[in-house]
């Protein structure tokens, strides 16, 4: 019992190329241990260009289905948690040519009758503080959304998906120089934005 | 009004990428300028607020249903599935060129046997009852009945042809397998050169090939009623007599060489044959009813 636990934390401490590599040579508990780490930084980003829980729920199941389908692809030369978000973009813009709509970055909210950040906060803290972060987020998802939708979408990989330069880059194919302007610009916008008062003169 | 870096220079610091004099010539201007530190500090709690929202999660039946579908590859393929399925594929594809190659060399080898007898016919070669190729044009004239060539007839005998063809084929040769020439492929009598023969086939196996082309031409001169046809195969058959006349299927060599020659006029030659062949084989199927025909 002991042992499998050690093992188990021994696992979650190895970085994911180690657990993609285990689970290419036949450890499914590594993959396990990669969907624990990624599902739900993955959900977020589809939720943001799907607009509807079922269907990023359908792109979710494409993207990690597609993950064990092309394991054999995958090379050390990139990260993998570039190539996992590479496979979940291509996806959403696949699934949102379907549906013909815009691809990224189209809504914020899942729908108005179950704002997601009251469902998560409710879990944690108080009624109070609830209302307050809900307030606070509902404000930062408006502001994002006031930018146009390459800033929006290199904003969040950096701020919220904590991706390097370099793996946005690969993800959105551009240039390095192209991923910092528009972090850049979505910076200055949404400090324009949320607080009032702090153009420079 | 101070000297304020632009707002790329203060994102380059804020992000920590800025070297050098450069680097220093900033962070002394920001240590000393309240209004460029605020905008670095609103960059970092911006960022701040937003990486402090909670990710929503997926349905836990979905995940299992990943997780179902990971460990499933491993228990219904062996590990190095895609190893081994590229081999199969490679091997398939090796084996696909093999065959191509086999059937090219086949029609290759095929299309040179004619050619042999296109360009080198045999001419004057002399068997051993002395008889000699001798230049002229085979009669024909009340030889062939004059029937209309129809490819998909029935091979009929005609009055001075053949009776039984195809019963007197031995049980392991089918002429329907054997490919025919076009017409106008047979050697003029005219063209012959005289000369020994140079590419005769010389093990059992190739003799045996030629004797079914033979064949195989023997049956178009009859079906076409050409007497090119007929001509070329009576030089065939000579040749695989010259060859080895001790060759497995000399009996009906010498039938159907007898037939060749009945039907290019040259009836003496023709009995010759059949006297040899009652010596080698007298049961042999057919012989009295052709003997006695040609007679």
């Amino acid at each position: 019992m002991m042992d499998a636990k050690r093992q188990t934390a021994e696992v979650e401490r190895l970085n994911d190329e180690v657990l993609f590599g285990r689970f290419k040579n036949g450890d499914h508990e590594a993959f396990d241990c990669l969907i624990q780490r990624y599902q739900g930084p993955i959900f977020a980003y589809i939720l943001k260009s799907t607009s509807n829980r079922a269907a990023a729920e359908d792109v979710f199941q494409d993207v990690f289905f597609k993950v064990i389908e092309r394991r054999e692809q995958f090379r050390t030369t990139v990260s993998f948690k570039a190539w996992l978000y590479t496979i979940a973009r291509t996806t959403c813009i696949d699934a949102a040519r379907k549906k013909n709509r815009t691809p990224l970055m189209n809504s914020i909210y899942v729908d108005d009758e179950n704002p997601r950040e009251e469902k998560v906060k409710s879990q944690e803290k108080g009624q109070e503080e609830v209302v307050n972060d809900n307030e606070t987020n509902q404000y930062l998802q408006e502001a994002l959304k006031a930018l146009p939708e390459a800033q929006q979408e290199t904003f969040m990989l950096k701020a919220m998906h904590e991706m390097t330069f370099d793996e946005i880059s690969r993800i959105m194919n551009c240039s390095i120089n192209t991923a910092k302007s528009r972090m850049r610009y979505a910076l200055e916008q949404l400090r324009g934005i949320l607080f009032k008062g702090s153009h420079r003169k | 009004m101070k000297d304020h870096p632009t707002t790329e220079e203060l994102f380059e610091a804020y992000i920590k990428k800025l070297h050098g004099s450069k680097a220093q010539k900033i962070h002394q201007h920001l240590e000393n300028c309240d209004e460029c530190r605020q905008v670095i500090f609103d960059y970092q709690k911006i960022e701040n607020q937003y990486s402090q929202q909670k990710f929503e999660q997926p349905s836990e039946s979905v995940v299992q249903n990943i997780q179902a579908k990971a460990k499933k590859i491993y228990e219904t393929k062996p590990k190095n599935f895609f190893v081994f399925y590229r081999i199969q594929r490679l091997a398939g594809v090796v084996m696909g060129l093999l065959i191509v190659a086999g059937i090219g060399i086949f029609y290759k080898w095929h299309d040179n046997e004619f050619s042999t007898f296109k360009n080198n016919p045999v001419s004057s070669v002399s068997s051993e009852e002395g008889h000699e190729l001798k230049d002229k044009t085979p009669s024909m004239d009340g030889m062939i009945t004059p029937v209309p060539p129809s490819p998909k007839e029935e091979y009929a005998p005609s009055s001075g042809g053949v009776a039984g063809l195809s019963e007197s084929v031995g049980p392991s040769y089918n002429l329907k397998n054997v490919s025919f020439l076009e017409e106008g492929e047979g050697t003029p009598r005219q063209s012959l050169k005289k000369g020994a023969l140079t590419e005769v086939p010389k093990t059992f196996d190739q003799l045996d090939m030629l004797f079914v082309k033979a064949l195989a031409v023997q049956r178009q001169g009859f079906l076409y009623q050409s007497p090119k046809k007929i001509l070329q195969s009576e030089e065939m058959f000579r040749a695989i007599w010259m060859q080895n006349q001790n060759f497995s299927r000399s009996d009906q060599l010498l039938y159907y060489w007898a037939l060749s020659l009945e039907q290019l006029g040259r009836k003496e030659e023709a009995l010759e044959k059949l006297t040899l062949l009652e010596k080698i084989k007298p049961t042999y199927p057919g012989i009295k009813e052709t003997r006695s025909r040609m007679e």
